[in-house]
């Protein structure tokens, strides 16, 4: 196996995923260099948005730590765990890529589950802007399927959030708008699972996802 | 001295003596050390072992009794946080909001590394 390095400018790391990078960290830049504007990134004239002059760290994962005390956590009830984007996980039964799914945190107020977006990480970086570290993450959306949770189940149940031109809807976030990682269980229906489908693709393979409550404690009272 | 011989009538043994004092001791001053000996020159090596346990026994006792070993070093800082009482969400707006964070997130320390299985790119 032949290890190299990602590469370290925007364009050929936007090459290597399947989203308009540059846009997107130039919308995310946008929205951080003018936080009262009234026009969000996405929405500005192209030429306004700031170029990026600064190389790019690509990092394998990121770790998050959170108030858990109903968990096994350490003093003071902190939980760490960690959240991983790399193409080449070994640690599984098959080496694979692994994307872990996160919760982010919307900013407005609304409690529980609402405040929250489900997202699969599909990179973390960080690079500088004007002397300032931006530690930032690359995500898929996923979007909520109804108001409520599933009643049976009582898990929230959401699907991958598509672009009206059918592609993932993808975005960059700061780092410090992650909560947590999510699990997301596949929604079976009444089909039965072809038995080529290795875990690792199951996040790629499915249309509706449950997002579990269950794992753990802080996770049951988050996801409410 | 005399009245040893109507005691060990009466008792089975002088002064209220008992073999099993010295017994123990020799266990954790001689057996062990030199259990854990590596036999060359073992009575200088059980010497310095004892003078040791000696050492770290009246250590042990010194800082208890200056109250080093109880708790942990987290202990003040657990029991000021218990002390702090958790303000009324509503009273507070603005600057007055608590400024402590429930959750941190920091990216992992060593950057990525591209791999793949079959050698190519």
């Amino acid at each position: 196996m032949t290890a190299r390095k990602f590469p370290s400018n925007f364009t050929d790391l936007g090459l290597r995923t399947n989203h308009n990078l540059i846009t997107l960290v130039q919308h995310f830049l946008y929205d951080q260099l003018h936080p009262d504007s009234e026009l969000p990134g996405c929405a500005v004239e192209p030429t306004l948005l700031p170029s990026l002059e600064s190389t790019v760290a690509v990092f394998p994962s990121a770790i998050a730590t959170f108030f858990a005390p109903s968990d096994v956590s350490g003093k003071c009830g902190l939980y760490r765990q960690r959240i991983r984007a790399t193409p080449l996980w070994r640690r599984g039964d098959i080496p694979a890529p692994r994307y872990d799914t996160i919760l982010v945190s919307t900013g407005d107020d609304a409690d529980g589950f609402c405040g929250t977006h489900v997202a699969r990480v599909k990179l973390f970086f960080s690079f500088n802007h004007e002397d300032i570290e931006y530690p930032c993450v690359l995500v898929e959306w996923f979007e909520r399927i109804a108001d409520a949770p599933e009643e049976e189940t009582g898990m929230w149940l959401v699907q991958p959030e598509l672009t009206p031109r059918n592609t993932r809807h993808a975005s960059v976030i700061h780092l410090d708008t992650v909560l947590r990682g999510v699990h997301l269980l596949p929604y079976f229906g009444d089909q039965f699972v072809p038995v080529e489908l290795h875990y690792s693709r199951t996040l790629d393979n499915f249309r509706y996802f449950y997002v579990n409550k269950y794992i753990d404690y802080h996770a049951f009272e988050t996801v409410v | 001295m005399v009245h040893y011989i109507e005691s060990i009538a009466l008792f089975g043994a002088p002064n209220g003596l008992c073999s099993s004092i010295t017994e123990t001791r020799h266990i954790s001053a001689v057996k062990k050390p030199w259990r854990r000996s590596s036999r060359f020159n073992a009575l200088a090596q059980v010497l310095i072992t004892n003078q040791r346990l000696e050492k770290l026994s009246a250590c042990r006792q010194d800082f208890t009794r200056r109250g080093m070993l109880s708790g942990s070093p987290y202990t003040e800082v657990h029991q000021e946080l218990l002390q702090l009482s958790v303000p009324n969400p509503e009273d507070l707006q603005g600057d007055d909001a608590p400024a402590g964070v429930l959750n941190h997130v920091v990216l992992a320390k060593s950057k990525g590394i591209l791999i793949s299985p079959d050698g190519n790119q």
